[in-house]
Formats: C-alpha cells, structure tokens, sequence
C-alpha cells in the first residue's frame, strides 16, 4: 500500500517536472536578409543595331531637352514587382542601377527610350504600362502615334537571375523592332508628292514577358480579319528643290512577315492612295535589331502602275536598284 | 492572475501575524523540531544564456519577488538549547517572481524593450546551519534545492531582433496575442545562503536559480535569477 502510494507520488512528481520542463513552440516569423544588386545597363549597343546611334546622340545634346531614360523592373519569381528605377542621361554609354533585394529568383526588364524633360520626361511616343506584373508589363504607343522615326527606338532586356548574394550584372540592351529606311527615286517629273509606308496591322503596344512568343507579344491597333491600312511613315517629295529623291526612315516594333505596300499620293491633304507597290499583297520579314532597306523609282509608266518598289536586305535591295533603270 | 497571488500572499502573511502569539508556547518546549513560516520580498537579477543562433540576450536586469516559506529546522543543538535550533532543516515557498532581462530587440513599437517574465514558484531546499552552535551566527544557513517554475505572462508581446545569419535580416519571437502564448515553465535548481538575526525573526536571503528548460520549445533561451530578499520569520509551532 504504502510503496503503491510512492509510486503514484513519483509519477505525479514525474508528470509534473516533465511538463515544466517542456514548453510549446511560440510563433516566430524570420525576415529574409537583403542584399545588393547592382546593374550596369549599357545603352549604346540597341541604338547601334538599328544604326541611330548618332542621331540619336545628336538628340541628346546639351542644347536640346532629350534625355536616355533607361526604366528597369525587378519582378519576384510569382511576377510581382518588387523593385524599380530609372536613370537619366544626355550620353550614352552605362546607366547605374541598385537594388537591395533577398536571395531568390527575379526577372529583370530594362527599357530604353528617348524622353523629353520639357514634358516631365515623357517619350514622344512610348510609355510603360502596367508594371505591376511581369506579365502585364507593355510598352505601349500612347499618342497612338503612326509616324515614329529614329528618336522612337527603343532598347530592351530580359534577365533572368539566380540571386543569392551581392552580384553585380551587366546588361546590354537589344533593339526592339526594326528600322525601315526607303529611298524615293526619280520623282521630280512625276505628279506625285507623297509615298507612304502603310501596314496591314500596327501594334501599339508590345509585351515584355518572355511568357509571350511571337505575335502574342502585340496588341494591334483595331485588330479584326479584315483590318485598315495603317500608315507607318511618310516622305514628302520636294519635286523641284535640292532634297529631291530623298530618303525617309520608319521605326517599327514589330516582329515577323509584316503585310504592307509603298503608297504614292497625289495630294498630301488627301488620304487617297495612288499606287500600291510593289503590290497590295506584299510582306517584308522583321526581325529585332534589323535594318530593311527599300526604294520606290518613278518609271512614268500607265497610272497606277508608274513605280517600281522593293524592300529587304541591303544585299537584296542593292541588287535590285543595280537592275532598275529610269 | 498576478493581483490573485499578491492577494493570497498577504492573506497568507495575516495569518502569519495571527499564528505569531501563541497561547500554547509553554507546550511546545518538550519539542525538538520548530516549524516556521517566513514571509519574504526582494529584488531578482536574471540573466539568460541563448543558443548561437539566437540573438536576444543583452544583459542583466532588475526585478522583484515577494512570497513566504514554511520551513522545518530538526532538532536541538544542545540540550539546552530551544527546539529546532538543529543543523538541518527543509523549506518549502509559495512565491511570485517577475525575472526581467535586458535584451537586444525592439518591441511592436519600435522601442528597445526588456523582457519580463512572470512566474509562479515552488521553491524547495534542504538547508544546513553549520554555525548552529554560534551565539550569532546559529541561524545562518545554506541551501540547496529546485523550484517548480509556472510561468504566468510576459512583457512585451513580441520582440523583434537582427538575425544571426546572413540570410536572415530580422526575427521576430511573438510571445503571446495568438494561441502559442508563451509558458516558461522551468523547473530549476537552487543553491542559497540566509541569515536571521537570532531573536528578531528578521534576515535576509541570497538565492540563485538555474534556469534548466528552454523558455519555449523552439526559443532556446534559459533564464537563471539571482534573488536578494529580506524576511521575517515566525516561528508556528514545535513538534
């Protein structure tokens, strides 16, 4: 009886001190640790692709209110913007950038455009919407603006980064979309003084995720089967001063078989399109970072049918002006 | 919780008072063991010792106790000397103690904060009189034990402290507002020295407890506390 009394003692002490010496778990919540990155975006090598470098280091200059914005975002692994910055600069060259980010891993997207510090450094044409998620990020033409020449290019970059410590990343960023530079021809005897570059479809805007391939990269301007003509760039002919059979450029974003034509126009007030060429069913390839080259030669032939017309390589484009003759 | 054990120890210590004249003195001479109540209340100095991947402890920092003992001294020392002037006795406390320690974190407001944690305490030692032979010096004792440690609360809800590596850039320790309070139950060893001046009932007591058991099962951190305190002893009864 007694030892039976010890024992239940002894397991009660036990059952005691054991639960005092025990304690639960309390709620504890850790903050990840923040490290440095650091981005060195250069600028010149997108502007060099598509050979505007020049001018548009011209447009930089100290007399004038341009500047080379680079814009870059940080997005965390779910696509959510955790970061962004933006540098300013009359050079081009590098643009410096830093973040202090946790370990993980992050898209980075850099933009490049030219902007106006008139207008509260806003680009003629371009603005980034929807930055909130990678996925959403576009770079849309805001003005719905069609004539977008060398000062429109605009750079980019898509990095995709492992980040576990302090790292410093150089970037440099590729041209978007393509220049497209036609020479006019022979038209000071022709009764025409306007050739207009137009397009089937005209994105305004572009996405930046790599999420998106292809055509889905754009949204199109009034997008349907059976879209309008888009003008993209027009040139007016002087017929009888010294710039005559000058050349224009036009900047386009879009990638892949474009459907177009080279219009000639009587009357620059009137939209009315003359001639088609080289036909109303003709495509040109783009592609990023590429140049096409083209020309339209009056040839005084029946109307409608009074030019010839090419667009393509500068290899192509040469040999088919060497075999025109006006 | 904390004013209901303030109320039981001053109840306690009333009946202390009314137990302290004793119509049945004369009685109790044929005794040889006393029993002895002993209100008590002082100031604690805590520490804690912290694993390495824990950050929190800063330093030692004040609070305070207040509680009372039934003690047990056995036998005489001579003859002729009174019962329970013996050199062995027990003691068993009912106490409450608030053990503060300076720490290393920010509380939900931003401001660096102690830590303060509250208890319930069962100490229990066995104490030696070596000197009970001394005029003056025979109820001077030693000590030693453990205390069944209760924890009741704690000060601040949360803390929030640098992490202790490089991926970790804060942790924040919720000790209580959600359904993982924290307990900082313990049960801890006791070493300790008293004195009381012979005739008065009045001394005062060093203590030093071992913290043993981490305060949380995932926070490990054990606070041990030095205690100073004065008392009052009266003697209950002899048996």
């Amino acid at each position: 009886m007694m030892k039976g009394n010890l024992y239940a003692i002894a397991v009660v002490l036990f059952t005691v001190l054991t639960t005092a010496c025990n304690n639960d778990d309390i709620e504890i919540t850790e903050v990840a640790a923040s490290f440095d990155l650091k981005l060195n975006v250069s600028t010149q090598q997108a502007y060099s692709q598509l050979g505007v470098a020049e001018d548009i280091q011209s447009s930089l200059s100290p007399s004038t209110t341009y500047y080379n914005c680079v814009y870059s975002y940080v997005y965390d692994a779910a696509g959510n913007l955790v970061a962004n910055d933006s540098v300013y600069s009359k050079t081009l060259g590098v643009a410096s950038m830093s973040y202090s980010l946790k370990k993980g891993k992050y898209t980075v997207v850099s933009v490049e455009m030219i902007v106006d510090k008139e207008y509260d450094y806003i680009s003629d044409y371009w603005t980034i919407i929807d930055k909130e998620r990678l996925g959403t990020l576009a770079i849309k033409n805001y003005l719905n603006e069609r004539n977008i020449t060398s000062r429109g290019v605009l750079g980019y970059s898509v990095r995709q980064l492992d980040f576990n410590g302090s790292a410093t990343e150089n970037i440099s960023l590729d041209a978007i979309g393509s220049m497209v530079d036609i020479e006019a021809m022979n038209f000071e005897d022709s009764p025409y003084q306007m050739i207009r570059l137009a397009t089937k479809n005209r994105p305004l805007a572009r996405y930046l995720s790599p999420e998106y391939k292809g055509d889905d990269r754009y949204i199109y301007d009034r997008y349907n089967q059976s879209n309008t003509w888009n003008s993209r760039g027009y040139l007016l002919l002087n017929r009888t001063g010294s710039n005559a059979g000058k050349s224009m450029s036009v900047y386009i974003m879009e990638e892949g078989s474009v459907h177009y034509f080279i219009a000639t126009v009587e009357n620059p007030s009137d939209v009315k399109v003359k001639g088609q060429y080289p036909s109303a069913d003709s495509y040109f390839d783009s592609r990023d970072g590429q140049t096409l080259y083209g020309g339209i030669v009056y040839t005084g032939g029946p109307d409608d049918n009074d030019c010839k017309a090419f667009l393509g390589s500068l290899k192509a484009y040469n040999e088919w002006k060497s075999q025109i003759s006006f | 919780m904390r004013r209901r054990i303030l109320f039981l120890i001053l109840c306690m210590g009333c009946v202390t008072a009314s137990l302290a004249v004793n119509p049945f003195a004369e009685e109790l001479l044929s005794r040889n063991n006393s029993l002895v109540l002993t209100p008590k209340a002082g100031v604690t100095f805590s520490t804690m010792s912290q694993d390495n991947d824990v950050n929190l402890f800063d330093g030692a920092s004040c609070g305070f106790m207040g509680g009372i003992e039934l003690g047990v001294r056995f036998g005489r020392i001579t003859d002729e000397s009174p019962a329970g002037s013996g050199m062995f006795g027990i003691s068993v406390g009912l106490q409450y103690s608030a053990n503060k320690v300076k720490t290393l974190g920010v509380d939900d407001k931003g401001a660096k904060s102690d830590l303060s944690l509250s208890s319930f305490d069962i100490p229990v030692s066995v104490r030696i009189y070596p000197f009970a032979k001394s005029l003056h010096l025979c109820n001077l004792y030693i000590e030693a034990g453990a205390s069944m440690t209760l924890g009741l609360g704690c000060d601040p809800a949360s803390l929030t402290v640098k992490g202790t590596s490089q991926n970790t850039e804060s942790v924040t320790y919720h000790f209580k507002g959600n359904d993982k309070d924290l307990k900082a139950n313990d049960f801890r060893p006791l070493v300790g020295v008293g004195y009381s001046i012979p005739g008065t009932g009045l001394g005062a007591g060093f203590r030093y407890y071992v913290g043993m058991s981490d305060i949380a099962g995932n926070l490990p951190c054990r606070m041990s506390s030095a205690e100073v305190s004065v008392m009052w002893q009266f003697k209950l009864c002899e048996f």
